[in-house]
């Protein structure tokens, strides 16, 4: 039940839904579609990549429609079988979750490596032999 | 034919200070080209492999065993080595083993020439160290399907073209699943040799202990995926 439908119950006027209720709706949703728009304009640039960012457009307009209209979750959460729109959030927070510590991870690996090509190169370069003391070469 | 010229022994090294003359003392007389790479030790390795007069490779930074390990095959690899021996620098192993370890890779029987340690001798060698052992031995058969009786011996022989082939990726312990990995997916050629292990109460307090296996199963299953 979102702001409209507590309002509803607790027999707001028509008057005052239209002011209070969509004051957060308005702002977040009004921040999704900055941030789609963001993607879309960069939308050619090969950083982060066209997945990426197609990934992020459609985060955007998913957080939105949830956000703008609560009860959308209500319904994707009862068509898959959850029940509650609440859950559903949680499920995908918690993939959402472990996804993103998937892919920092494997970034971090990857990072870690180009560290150690780094510290290679720099190593041989710098190689040295020294001079045997008390020892056959 | 390879001569003795042709033949580099790689030995990484991290805070070996007070162990790397002793391993290079007995090194020497068998192998006239050693690289001792100094994985960012705080200590004096580099300054004391140095006083023995073997190449020394530094790394600013500590980046683990296997980032050492191969930034000394590539080292050799530059220096024109035909075979790279890999060797550990406690002194655990017998250098005395190298002329068997290099013998299949000279008569071109293997690319690489593994040492097993339950082929040949082990000196000290604590049950539990045992246990952890077969159990990694059991774990190389199942994820990478290759039959090895020792899977985390660091006594190895690469021939020119299987150390350019093969790079080893995992920076910390987990590369040595990683080489078996890679021997069985680019279909090199391998035979096991019997070597002797020694351990005493200093490399024991310094190795790897045996809950460090699960991180290494980890790390390696984490580093198959990340390509």
């Amino acid at each position: 039940m979102n702001a409209v439908h507590v309002l509803f119950a607790q027999g707001s006027s028509p008057a005052d839904i239209r002011v209070s209720a969509p004051v957060f709706q308005t702002i977040a949703v009004g921040a999704m579609a900055l941030l789609l728009f963001r993607d879309l304009w960069n939308w050619s640039r090969p950083y982060p990549g066209k997945f990426v960012r197609l990934l992020r457009c459609l985060a955007w307009i998913g957080a939105g429609a949830a956000i703008a209209d609560p009860w959308l979750v209500q319904a994707v959460a009862t068509a898959l079988g959850i029940g509650r729109a609440a859950d559903a959030v949680l499920y995908v927070f918690v993939l959402a979750f472990l996804w993103v510590s998937f892919y920092l991870y494997t970034r971090c690996l990857r990072l870690e490596r180009d560290i150690t090509a780094l510290t290679r190169h720099i190593a041989i370069q710098e190689a040295s032999r020294g001079a045997a003391s008390g020892l056959r070469d | 034919m390879s001569s003795p010229d042709d033949i580099w022994v790689v030995i990484p090294a991290f805070n070996e200070a007070s162990r790397i003359r002793a391993t290079l003392e007995e090194l020497l007389p068998h192998q006239r080209n050693v690289v001792v790479v100094d994985d960012g030790s705080p200590d004096d390795t580099a300054d004391v492999a140095r006083a023995c007069g073997v190449w020394v490779v530094r790394h600013p930074i500590n980046r683990g065993q296997g980032a050492a390990l191969q930034t000394g095959i590539d080292f050799a690899h530059q220096r024109g080595a035909a075979i790279i021996v890999t060797f550990d620098a406690d002194g655990q192993h017998d250098p005395a083993d190298i002329p068997a370890l290099l013998a299949p890779v000279l008569s071109g029987d293997a690319d690489i020439a593994l040492g097993s340690r339950f082929l040949g001798t082990t000196v000290g060698m604590p049950l539990s160290r045992r246990i952890v052992l077969k159990l990694g031995v059991l774990f190389t058969r199942l994820a990478s399907r290759i039959r090895v009786t020792d899977s985390h011996n660091g006594f190895r022989a690469f021939s020119r073209s299987a150390a350019e082939a093969l790079r080893i990726r995992q920076d910390r312990m987990a590369h040595a699943s990683e080489i078996l990995d890679e021997i069985r997916r680019l279909g090199l050629r391998f035979r096991e040799v019997p070597v002797t292990v020694r351990y005493t109460a200093a490399t024991l307090a310094k190795g790897q202990s045996s809950w460090n296996a699960v991180r290494i199963v980890w790390q390696f299953l984490v580093g198959k995926v990340v390509k």
